[in-house]
Parts: C-alpha cells; structure tokens; sequence
C-alpha cells in the first residue's frame, strides 16, 4: 500500500491519477505516520506480516530505477552533474544513499517468500529498537507541526509559518517537516528558513537526508 | 487519534482520550496494559473537566501553544524513549483520494508493505 505525506490532497492527486494503483492508495494530511513511525523523509517504508506485526521499521525505500525513455523523469545525474561544485558536493552526499534502489526492493521480494525465515524479517525487539528515538524535543516539533497544518488548512498559513520554522529548529533531521513547509509557503513571504534547502543539509548533516539502510 | 488542536487547557477524560488515547481511570492514565499513576489528579465526577499540563507532563507529552490563535497541540510521548514501543502496528485509518477511510488492519492476513510517499 500506498501513503501521500501531503497535507493537500489535491497536490498528491495528479500522481495517484497517474499511477492507477491497484494496491490501496491513501493520503496522510496529518503527518500522523511521522509521529507514529518515524518517517522523516519520504519515500520511506515499513513492513507488516500477517499477525498485524511490525518487522521492519521505518526506513529509507526506494523502488529500483525504470530507464528513464519509460517514465519520462529528468534527467537527475545531468541536472546534479550541471550544478555548482559546492552545491554538486552537497546533493550528491544527500543522495548518496539512493544509488542502489534494488536493495529494498529485493530484501522485500525475499521477506514476501520466507516470511519470517527471511533474514531482513526483524524480531520486535530489534524493530522497537531500531525505530527512531523520541526526546522531548521531537515530541514538541510534532506538536508545533501540528499546529502549523492545522493554522495553514484554517486560512492562516502565514501564521503558520513560525510552527513550520519552529518544528525544524527542534527536530532538523527530520526533512518531511522541512520539505512539507517549503512546499506550502508562499515564497513570495520571504524566506521559510534562514538557509535554504541545501545549505540546510549540508549543516544538518547530508546522510540524514537519507539515511543509510541497515539490512 | 484526531491529531487537532484545542482551544481551551480542561479537558474532560473523554475529550483527552479521544485526543490522545489514553483513558483516565482511578489507577492513573491507562493504554493498552499500561498505565501511568497520576497521583496529584484528584478523583473526576462523571463529566468533570481538569488540567490536561499536569497529565500530558507525567505522560511526557510536550504541548505547543499559538499565542495569536489560542490554540494548543498536543505532542507525542516522549523523552528516553522510541517512537516504537512495541512492534503491534498501531490502529491505523487513512483516507483514500475518493474521500472514503481505509483502515489498515483490514489488510491483516496479509502482508502489508506500506510506502510512504510525497508530491513534495
């Protein structure tokens, strides 16, 4: 299945439409999935098996790569190739950890055969512990997200703003909040953040962006 | 849970279980087989309103607050802890791009790989 993390539906809509999903496709506009699985950045996947048990946890799960005469996508290397050696550096340690998008889908395509005797099937324990940690801080950004989607869905989305600039300051490795605001801000307001996108990364830290599979 | 802010800081218990999931009962805030003591929340009538600070701080749920709006959120737990506590995927509905809801446990018997994506 299938999960938009769009607080519009409406900007998720064109890419369900285009799909034609015959598996069930649904949307997020809360962002409860980030609270409840730790999902900073998308796309981003979990496993259940047939009890309802959770046996991988939310981790960074890239469907492997169509030739790109089949899927119309840019042309990313060249766009990447063409940008200025700082900027260059950044994305391509952002993205360093998206180069093999066959190994989530071949770690799920033997999950799907053994089952549990899989090797990427995780005991619980191991699951809860390789989840993300929750401190006070995070828990607080959920909080002022919240607040900021809800401010921005009531018609007072410059009021959001501060909640949005907020939830990163207390959480900055989590790009879903990061790259949800940026595309519900005007730009014409002014700057969401004090950095933009990629110098942001490339403080934070460029493998957060994407973090490393451990499987 | 509904993920929406409030307006106002007293709750009744119904009101913050349907917030937060977590059920006010004479032994403390219960959920699922835990539960937390709250010893300085006196004993509520039926329908009685109390301070949700006291509750969510003993549950290490941090609350945001919007000065111009008046509105409060909610956080999750947390501090010292995962976002997963137990491996039982949680009570998960969802709605679908036709306005319907799709609850997630329909799927059990099945194994479910669920992919979060976005137009972002």
């Amino acid at each position: 299945m299938t999960v938009a993390l769009d607080t519009d539906i409406e900007a998720a809509r064109p890419f369900h439409d285009a799909a034609h999903p015959t598996h069930p496709s649904l949307v997020d506009p809360a962002h409860v999935m980030v609270e409840l699985f730790g999902m900073t950045n998308a796309p981003f996947g979990i496993w259940v098996d047939e009890a309802g048990v959770i046996v991988r946890p939310a981790e960074v799960a890239f469907a492997p790569r169509v030739p790109r005469e089949h899927d119309g996508n840019l042309d990313t290397e060249a766009i990447i190739a063409a940008l200025p050696p700082k900027q260059r550096e950044i994305v391509e340690g952002m993205t360093a950890n998206m180069r093999d998008t066959d190994q989530y889908a071949a770690a799920m395509r033997d999950w799907a055969a053994k089952g549990a005797a899989s090797e990427y099937s995780l005991p619980p324990d191991e699951v809860i512990e390789r989840s993300r940690p929750r401190p006070i801080e995070v828990g607080l950004a959920a909080a002022h997200f919240e607040l900021a989607q809800h401010l921005h869905r009531a018609g007072f989305a410059r009021d959001a703003v501060v909640h949005f600039q907020e939830a990163h300051r207390l959480d900055p490795t989590n790009w879903s909040y990061h790259r949800e605001a940026l595309s519900l801000v005007d730009p014409s307001w002014g700057q969401v953040y004090e950095r933009d996108m990629l110098s942001e990364v490339a403080e934070v830290g460029v493998d957060t962006f994407y973090p490393p599979l451990d499987m | 849970m509904p993920f929406v802010p409030i307006d106002h800081l007293e709750l009744t218990a119904d009101e913050f279980h349907e917030l937060t999931g977590w059920e006010i009962k004479p032994e403390g805030a219960c959920r699922d087989d835990r539960c937390v003591p709250l010893p300085d929340l006196p004993p509520l009538a039926a329908g009685a309103r109390f301070d949700v600070r006291a509750v969510a701080e003993r549950l290490g749920m941090p609350i945001a607050h919007d000065d111009t709006h008046g509105l409060w959120a909610i956080g999750p737990e947390s501090g010292g802890r995962r976002v997963l506590d137990r491996a039982q995927m949680p009570e998960l509905v969802l709605p679908d791009f036709d306005g319907g809801a799709f609850d997630v446990a329909g799927l059990r018997g099945r194994k479910v790989v669920l992919i979060a994506w976005a137009s972002w």
